[in-house]
């Protein structure tokens, strides 16, 4: 998967502040935890719901050292939701989605730090 | 004139040339060896030789030996110039050495100075000076020019060595300036006039510092005015930081005994409630601490464990897709070994059943029914086993921990935060708070005072301190320059003795020069009664006579043979006024004289004008009854010979005729 950056939803990103403001996480670490979340989830996202007229985050800023991993993640359910992985732009879309979708469910789930431990597999 | 026989054998400082050397200097061609030493009680050792045979030389040799360049005062190179024409024609070096024996008042010592060029490459003098045949040590080589002089001061030579040209430029004219300042130092009055003259530089230097004093007594007394304003200041300071400092005091009794009233009546809930809110504090620093390290978490590989069943799929997914590449590594090479089976097989043309069942042979039956989707490199494997690894046995456990913290920290702060809020405000303990705390608030305030104070009194010390040193530096100033005034004072009053002095002591060193030189005119002159008596202007040093009707007698009214008899009397007066006993060289001394001035001259002059007396002559002048005349004071005699064939003077024993 080739991409350089993501341009979240305006809505998203107000969410992302506030969490940010309940947490003391940037927005990109909120990002990768909201990832998960939305892989988890059994319904597929729809890329059509989010815009991109909202924060920007670079690639390496959002997904750092777990890059290879959190995309193996993402791949592994675009295959299993029957998306063509040799569609490329697809799959960037699909991602994008997950992202935002990622960040939304955690803004519900969220209230502050401590709450992250309930997200967490023990 | 037997009284300075006598002297000189009283052993007083005395001089005897004893012998001169001259090496290529010239006419004198290599080595000639000049005894010049006086024998058998007589004074006389004369050198004869006509014109241009290198008279001249010889007394030139000596002064130039005595003082090198001193003497002539020449530029390095002009004197360079001199040296080289003085060298014996097609020479490369020379050298004249001057022995002589010095009688002080303890003992007598014989000296040598020897002054050598060199015409090398470079022109190179070299002075040496030995004393009793060893080089002379007692006195460092810069300073054997000082000590020369001083034996024989360069101011003097013009009085004992001299040439007839000499008595008759001086013969001509008496006032001649280099003659005038040659008395004057003769005298001892340059000395004075130099010391006069430093006092004067002194005494201008000191009276140029002056007169600045006016302005300086003002700025001392606006001092002195800074220094009392700064004390009145600081001791009000001072008493405002002891009335302070009591208040102070008396405020911290009260204070204690409000405290003691507070716990009294009940302090220890408001005690707790202290307690409470430090410990609520401490929460939450450590709670934000244990944020902190989840944060740090987070921002790693914590993510990766709020998935883990994904994460767990994963790695059946990724060990699946190594397994499927590995079968078809495997599947590839034995369907290559197969072709090149088969193409070795094929010739053979075997039975088609043994064929297929070598086919069958490397045909690879596992096969796994699933796709690859992630399709990593092996590096890229590796970097995710690793995070994998990392997390299971790291962060999972780190994290389940620090969020235990985190809960039970938080529970505490709840309680604590409670407790806060539950303290019973119980109003009987409300005065006693509040005056505890009015009274610390004052305390306080003294205390900023006190400190405000403090440093005010340093800052106005450091002040003082600054004027006072002005101050001290000022009256040491003054100090000085009542002395300097005192100096100056004191050089006027020298001055003037100096002046009295100077006048009283050339008046008397001109007396004794007047008679000295009448004395020897006296010695020397026929007409007895001609001159009656002599006068030297002790400014001027004009010399005026007088006859014996005591009227006088203007020099040039003398006839020319007069007035160089005089000038020779004018010459050994002066020599016999400057109390040093020296050897005499005259060169050619009687150049315009009658028979009769000669008889007299070597009668009654050079027999007594020194204990040594080095006459360098023609035959003219010494001529041979002259000779006669002086035989039984000759010591002993040269001949300086011109040979043209070596183009060069030989000297040999003894006179003309002799």
């Amino acid at each position: 998967m080739k991409f350089n950056r993501i341009i979240l939803d305006k809505k998203i990103s107000q969410k992302l502040f506030i969490l940010k403001g309940r947490t003391g996480l940037t927005p990109n670490i909120l990002c990768r935890f909201g990832l998960i979340l939305s892989l988890k989830d059994p319904t597929v996202p729809d890329p059509k719901w989010y815009k991109q007229d909202g924060q920007e985050l670079m690639r390496h800023v959002l997904l750092g050292d777990l890059d290879t991993i959190l995309i193996c993640l993402f791949k592994q359910r675009a295959y299993r939701d029957g998306v063509n992985l040799k569609d490329e732009k697809l799959l960037l879309e699909l991602f994008r989605a997950h992202i935002n979708r990622g960040a939304e469910l955690l803004y519900n789930r969220i209230k502050n730090l401590s709450s992250i431990k309930e997200l967490i597999d023990l | 004139m037997e009284n300075r026989r006598r002297n000189l054998e009283r052993g007083q400082r005395a001089m005897i040339l004893t012998s001169l050397t001259l090496e290529n200097v010239g006419l004198y061609k290599g080595k000639n060896v000049l005894d010049l030493r006086p024998k058998e009680g007589k004074n006389i050792v004369l050198f004869g030789g006509k014109n241009g045979t290198g008279k001249t030389t010889l007394l030139e040799s000596v002064k130039l030996c005595l003082y090198g360049n001193n003497i002539y005062g020449y530029t390095k190179k002009q004197y360079e110039e001199f040296i080289k024409k003085l060298i014996h024609k097609g020479e490369k070096s020379a050298q004249v050495t001057l022995e002589f024996i010095y009688f002080s008042l303890e003992s007598h010592d014989t000296y040598k100075v020897v002054r050598k060029w060199d015409l090398g490459k470079r022109f190179k003098e070299e002075f040496l000076l030995y004393k009793n045949g060893e080089i002379y040590k007692e006195i460092p080589r810069e300073q054997w020019q000082e000590f020369i002089s001083d034996i024989i001061p360069p101011s003097l030579v013009n009085f004992f060595f001299f040439d007839g040209e000499k008595i008759e430029k001086l013969a001509e004219d008496f006032s001649e300036v280099e003659f005038v300042n040659d008395v004057k130092s003769l005298l001892g009055v340059t000395v004075i006039d130099t010391l006069r003259t430093s006092l004067d530089i002194l005494r201008k230097r000191y009276i140029n510092q002056e007169d600045v004093s006016e302005e300086i007594s003002q700025k001392l007394q606006e001092l002195e005015e800074k220094r009392k304003t700064l004390e009145k200041e600081l001791e009000k300071k001072l008493q405002s930081l002891a009335d302070i400092e009591n208040k102070k005091q008396v405020l911290e009794r009260k204070l204690k005994t409000a405290e003691r009233e507070f716990i009294e009546k009940g302090g220890e809930a408001f005690r707790s409630y202290e307690r409470n809110k430090t410990r609520k504090e401490f929460l939450e620093s450590e709670i934000e601490k244990i944020k902190n390290e989840i944060r740090e978490l987070a921002s790693k590989d914590l993510p990766l464990a709020t998935g883990m069943d994904l994460v767990e799929e994963l790695l059946v997914q990724l060990e699946m897709e190594k397994e499927i590449k590995r079968i078809n590594f495997e599947k590839e090479i034995l369907q290559n070994k197969l072709k090149e089976l088969e193409n070795i097989l094929t010739p053979l043309s075997l039975d088609k059943e043994v064929l297929e069942k070598i086919r069958n042979l490397f045909s690879v039956n596992k096969e796994i029914k699933s796709d690859i989707i992630l399709d990593l490199s092996e590096k890229e494997n590796k970097t995710v086993e690793v995070v994998i690894q990392n997390l299971k046995t790291n962060t999972l456990g780190k994290a389940k921990n620090l969020f235990l913290k985190l809960e039970n920290l938080e529970e505490e702060l709840l309680e604590v935060e409670s407790a806060l809020q539950n303290v019973p405000e119980e109003e009987f303990i409300k005065p006693y708070l509040e005056k505890l705390s009015r009274l610390e608030r004052k305390r306080m305030e003294y205390e900023t005072i006190r400190k405000c104070l403090e440093e005010e009194i340093r800052k106005l010390e450091k002040e003082k301190n600054k004027v006072e040193k002005e101050i001290e530096k000022l009256e040491s100033f003054i100090k000085q320059k009542m002395k300097k005034r005192m100096v100056i004072h004191i050089i006027e009053k020298s001055q003037k003795v100096i002046d009295r002095f100077r006048k009283e002591f050339v008046k008397r060193k001109i007396k004794i020069l007047e008679k000295e030189i009448l004395d020897a005119f006296y010695k020397l002159k026929r007409k007895e009664n001609f001159i009656r008596d002599l006068h030297i202007n002790p400014e001027t040093f004009e010399i005026t006579l007088f006859d014996v009707n005591n009227r006088k007698i203007p020099i040039d009214r003398l006839s020319s043979g007069e007035r160089q008899i005089f000038a020779i009397s004018f010459l050994w007066g002066l020599a016999r006024a400057s109390g040093k006993k020296l050897p005499v060289i005259i060169d050619t001394p009687l150049g315009r004289l009658d028979n009769e001035h000669r008889e007299n001259l070597a009668k009654n002059y050079f027999p007594h004008i020194s204990h040594q007396v080095i006459i360098l002559s023609t035959d003219v002048e010494v001529d041979k009854e002259l000779f006669e005349m002086l035989r039984t004071h000759i010591s002993h005699s040269y001949q300086l010979v011109y040979d043209e064939d070596c183009m060069c003077t030989k000297v040999h024993k003894g006179y003309f005729w002799n």
